[in-house]
């Protein structure tokens, strides 16, 4: 037989095995579609609005009144408690009510008219940061504006145009650009990095998977003898079927999210579908080395899935790498999830060239040649071996 | 009489024949036993630096006036932002952000410095990479800062007609605002993100390490210990059996997630013990039987590694903890409350870092004794079923 009807006749006893078997489907199809569909689903409004927050107004004056409602006007921030004092609004904040609250001592309006400098604060919880520090902004607009409210007003009284009491106000502006994702949506920071970090997730353990049950229910002489008793047939037949479903599914979530949805990609489809070959080839190839080192089905899967968990964090795209411990940076280039995310965010997410990465893709390449160290221990693994539970 | 005391009996014998099991198993040993001890400590590790210091950004000043110098000083010295490079034009600076070197610039215009004696506003250019949102925050909020004590002093320098230093500080901000971090002061990435974890930590292994053991079971067709009675409430009988073997492990486990590991990494843990110990009672039963009763999926004892893993991070966001609780879409809050890790992860953090008393968190509570009601009656109803077939 020539080695190609080899690989094609492998590759067909593998489609069976994913027929047969409903975790395959479960978990290269099913699983990754629901995945894609929380992640976007449950960050659809890319920023959170309207969150909780409460007021202390010991003064109740029309100017602290009109602080209090221009809070309630932000879109982050919506007022939904008026409390008597600052331990009531602390312990509503204990008990999840509330996430922030502004409090205005009494005496607040009579010491700003007699320009005696009053102060007002304002506290946040920081316990979950996203809406720590979108709250923290709302009040440092809102202080802004306060202060120009009254030297506005003072300004005018003295005969001064529009022009300059702005020019007063703020001498110095910040123009901000916002490169790539203007609207600071969070749906783009995080569903580009989890959802594929689950999917890779998803081939590690089932690169580990399929060999394993071939160990598993004995099967592994079988598809030696298919292969010729030849490694590189029965490996390549074995996960060619593997590599096209993982490869269309990583193109629809990537089509989904950059053309449905129109996250920025400012790098055009090409990087976009290097990143999608890349991490499908180097995922699978990190969990079939993994398989190689550890030829035993749980023990190779366990692994593979630690590591797959440390992924979330160490790819860098939260807590960025270069903040942590010097170690952990150099240990973070095991992981392919982090060369993924530099790739993406130079390439597809900046439209930066490639070759301000390619040390990146060069890993993941790696990442996919992994495997051929470790052939022989997984042919001796699938002729050999006999499975203990 | 007796008939209860042989029910406690029967217990003892299902208690003991789950240890055994347990610690002949090395992948429940993996799992209950060496992730929940050492993932702590490496999570700790990964984000035991907290805060994102130094960002590396590039200036272009082509001001070169004192305005500018004054800026870039200032920011420098913020200790968020680091000026690591100077570029002689923004097309410089922008490859400096392409090659990775810096995460943003600031571009300070030739007309600053005339614009703001002439009267009129002159503007800074900020712009930043947004692939990480922390360095966004670094670079957005140091130049915010920055820029408005500059205002502040133009304004008083730009004030003739007054006359006392104090009379100027007032005039050019007339409110003061205090803003006050509740609870996670120092804005920790670790301190927030971490107790969740530690939490999720106790669902998600004790769901692995009794689908392992119940798939193995499966695998064998061996349900009941020697000398146990069928018949009457068995499933209950072999349910609490299971479980008290799992709930002395994890009782140990649950101490040191939620003392040791704060204390040794100086978290903040604010909770008194009595309710820490009244609220986790009800959380372990009901992740206990929860892993039970979702162990009728597991025929293979593999399968619950596929099953289990990629649920962690959907979970963690479900939790209310990554993303503000009032913003997640009203279909996934009510999956959230399927599962036992949503309200403990919401209770705990409420209770370690906002010193909230078992009374703030009775929304909490309550929710994870009806989730152990449920849970134990369909866990004890699988494990009939299984016992049977």
């Amino acid at each position: 037989m020539t080695v190609l009807k080899r690989i094609l006749n492998i590759s067909l006893r593998e489609v069976r095995n994913l027929v047969t078997n409903p975790m395959y489907f479960l978990f290269m199809v099913s699983a990754p579609i629901i995945v894609v569909l929380f992640f976007t689903t449950f960050l659809r409004d890319g920023q959170p609005v309207d969150m909780p927050v409460g007021v202390v107004d010991q003064d109740n004056t029309t100017t602290t009144r009109r602080m209090v409602r221009m809070l309630d006007a932000f879109q982050t921030s919506k007022v939904v408690g008026q409390y008597a004092t600052v331990a009531d609004a602390r312990r509503a904040i204990q008990r999840n009510e509330i996430y922030a609250f502004l409090y205005i001592p009494a005496g607040t309006t009579s010491k700003l008219l007699a320009s005696r400098k009053p102060s007002v604060s304002f506290y946040y919880s920081m316990t979950t940061l996203t809406s720590g520090s979108l709250l923290y902004r709302d009040l440092k607009t809102i202080a802004s504006l306060g202060n120009a409210g009254v030297i506005q007003a003072s300004l005018r009284a003295r005969g001064a145009t529009d022009k300059q009491v702005m020019t007063y106000l703020q001498p110095i502006l910040i123009d901000l650009h916002q490169i790539t994702n203007p609207t600071m949506d969070y749906n783009v920071f995080l569903t580009t990095t989890l959802v594929p970090a689950v999917l890779s997730l998803f081939m590690f353990l089932l690169a580990a998977y399929s060999l394993g049950t071939e160990l598993k229910f004995e099967t592994g002489p079988n598809l030696m003898h298919h292969a010729g008793d030849n490694i590189w047939i029965a490996l390549v037949g074995k996960m060619l079927p593997m590599f096209f479903i993982f490869l269309n599914i990583f193109f629809i979530y990537e089509l989904y999210v950059y053309y449905f949805l129109g996250f920025p990609h400012l790098g055009g489809p090409w990087p976009i579908a290097l990143l999608g070959v890349l991490t499908v080839t180097a995922s699978l190839g990190f969990g079939i080395f993994m398989f190689g080192l550890v030829p035993q089905l749980r023990m190779s899967m366990s692994i593979c899935s630690l590591w797959a968990v440390l992924s979330f964090s160490l790819a860098g795209a939260f807590f960025p790498l270069a903040s942590m411990d010097a170690p952990i940076q150099s240990v973070a280039n095991l992981f392919p999830m982090r060369h993924y995310f530099l790739i993406y965010q130079a390439t597809v997410f900046n439209g930066y060239p490639v070759s301000s990465v390619w040390i990146n893709v060069v890993a993941l390449v790696a990442f996919s040649l992994l495997p051929l160290l470790v052939f022989p221990r997984i042919k001796k693994a699938l002729k050999y071996y006999v499975y203990v539970p | 009489m007796s008939k209860l005391y042989q029910d406690i009996c029967d217990i003892c014998l299902v208690w003991r024949d789950e240890m055994k099991n347990f610690v002949h198993d090395e992948g429940i040993l993996l799992f209950c036993l060496l992730i929940p001890f050492a993932y702590p400590l490496l999570y700790a590790w990964i984000y035991n630096n907290e805060v994102v210091r130094e960002v590396p950004v590039v200036v272009v000043d082509d001001s070169q006036s004192a305005f500018s110098r004054e800026f870039i000083q200032s920011v420098d010295a913020s200790p968020d932002v680091r000026v690591a490079y100077r570029a002689g034009s923004l097309d410089e600076a922008r490859r400096m952000v392409e090659q990775q070197k810096v995460s943003g610039i600031y571009y300070l215009p030739p007309e600053l410095e005339t614009n703001v004696l002439r009267g009129q506003q002159s503007h800074i250019s900020v712009y930043t990479d947004m692939a990480v949102t922390l360095y966004y925050k670094a670079i957005f909020q140091t130049a915010t800062a920055v820029v408005g004590e500059m205002n502040k002093d133009i304004r008083i320098s730009s004030m003739t007609a007054l006359t006392t230093q104090r009379d100027e500080e007032i005039s050019a901000a007339p409110l003061s605002f205090d803003e006050v971090a509740m609870f996670n002061p120092a804005q920790g990435y670790g301190s927030f993100i971490l107790p969740a974890v530690l939490i999720l930590i106790i669902q998600q292994t004790l769901m692995l390490g009794i689908g392992l053991s119940e798939g193995t079971r499966h695998e064998r067709h061996k349900f009941l210990p020697q000398g146990m009675r069928t018949g009457r409430a068995m499933g209950l009988r072999l349910a609490l059996g299971k479980g008290m073997a799992y709930f002395m492990v994890y009782a140990v486990w649950t101490a040191y997630l939620t003392l040791v590991v704060p204390r040794w990494f100086s978290f903040v843990m604010i909770a008194r013990p009595t309710d820490l110990i009244l609220f986790f009672f009800p959380y372990l039963v009901a992740c206990i039987s929860f892993g039970l009763m979702l162990s009728w999926l597991v025929r293979y004892r593999e399968n619950v590694l596929l099953l289990v893993v990629f649920t962690s991070i959907p979970f963690l966001f479900l939790s209310g903890i990554s993303w503000p609780q009032s913003a997640i879409p009203p279909f996934w809050r009510m999956v959230g409350s399927i599962l036992p890790s949503t309200f403990a992860i919401r209770g705990y953090v409420r209770m370690a870092s906002m010193g909230a008393t078992l009374g703030d968190v009775l929304v909490e509570f309550r929710a994870l004794w009806i989730q152990t009601g449920i849970y134990l009656v369909l866990a004890s109803i699988v494990m009939r079923r299984s016992a049977k077939s």
